[in-house]
């Protein structure tokens, strides 16, 4: 277990690290920097869960969620001319700023009114890997889960296909 | 968990996705919005995780399972919205199709 001091202090280090990149994801005109940013910000919360000793989720934020998704966008961006995007906006910036700030006071005066929210964090599942596959693969517990997702893929990736197929 | 008080992890949760319904709200390019919804889906992915980890049964998997489902779903959106701005790039060069994405975001505005 890390000490106390230390897995705060790296928290608040990968925190900042997320939160600007994710600022920069959204503020950047050039789509290639937004998506370079985008990951940024995915690597630093794989490494959020991994201080939460969650190290299967962090892989699959890490190579699924992070570095799937950024090649797929990478690939796509780069396919066409990444010019800039246009300063003609969908929604004024200030009046965006205004809505996405009204949420997240919203959402912090919410997470303020539960109260079990001052708890101290639980304890690590010893051979964590080994009890979420097992828990996957167990008819009486998420197999149906497992066989859903699996299913979603396929489906994705038949219409993938389909809608990009050429013409 | 390394002891980080969850009213941290969860107010971290929140402002990336405000930042991230921000970038929705102000981008154009469908690409931008995938980006920006991945975004959303990543600060969600946090808050589940930190829940499962530090919620009421943290020796449970099952909140994990959730997280892992939803990691999924995101990635599989955006494959297929990757995949929907392609047709639509493809529509659009035809000049046949209704250019719908013209009317509010375009698949490609500077082009």
């Amino acid at each position: 277990m890390m000490p106390l001091q230390t897995g705060r202090i790296v928290f608040l280090c990968l925190a900042a690290i997320s939160l600007g990149a994710a600022l920069r994801t959204v503020t950047a005109r050039r789509l290639v920097s937004a998506t370079l940013c985008l990951g940024i910000t995915g690597v630093a919360i794989a490494g959020l869960l991994l201080l939460f000793a969650a190290p299967w989720m962090a892989g699959v934020q890490l190579f699924v969620a992070t570095g799937g998704v950024v090649a797929l966008l990478i690939t796509e961006i780069t396919a066409k001319e990444a010019a800039p995007e246009s300063p003609r906006r969908s929604v004024q910036p200030g009046a965006a700023a205004l809505i996405a700030g009204g949420l997240f006071g919203v959402l912090v005066w919410m997470i303020q009114q539960v109260p079990l929210l001052g708890t101290p964090n639980g304890p690590v599942i010893a051979d964590g890997t080994a009890q979420l596959g097992a828990a996957l693969t167990d008819p009486l517990r998420h197999l149906l889960t497992f066989q859903a997702v699996g299913l979603l893929l396929l489906v994705t990736l038949l219409g993938g296909v389909y809608l990009g197929r050429g013409r | 968990m390394a002891s980080v008080p969850l009213v941290w992890i969860l107010t971290l949760g929140a402002a990336i996705f405000s930042v991230g319904v921000y970038g929705v709200l102000v981008r154009r390019r469908l690409i931008g919005l995938l980006i920006c919804a991945m975004l959303m889906f990543n600060a969600v992915v946090l808050t589940l995780v930190a829940f499962a980890r530090a919620g009421a049964a943290p020796l449970d998997v099952t909140g994990e399972i959730f997280a892992l489902v939803v990691c999924v779903l995101a990635t599989a959106t955006v494959a297929l919205g990757l995949a929907l701005v392609k047709a639509l790039r493809q529509m659009n060069e035809t000049a046949t199709a209704v250019p719908f994405a013209r009317q509010r975001y375009d698949v490609d505005a500077d082009r």
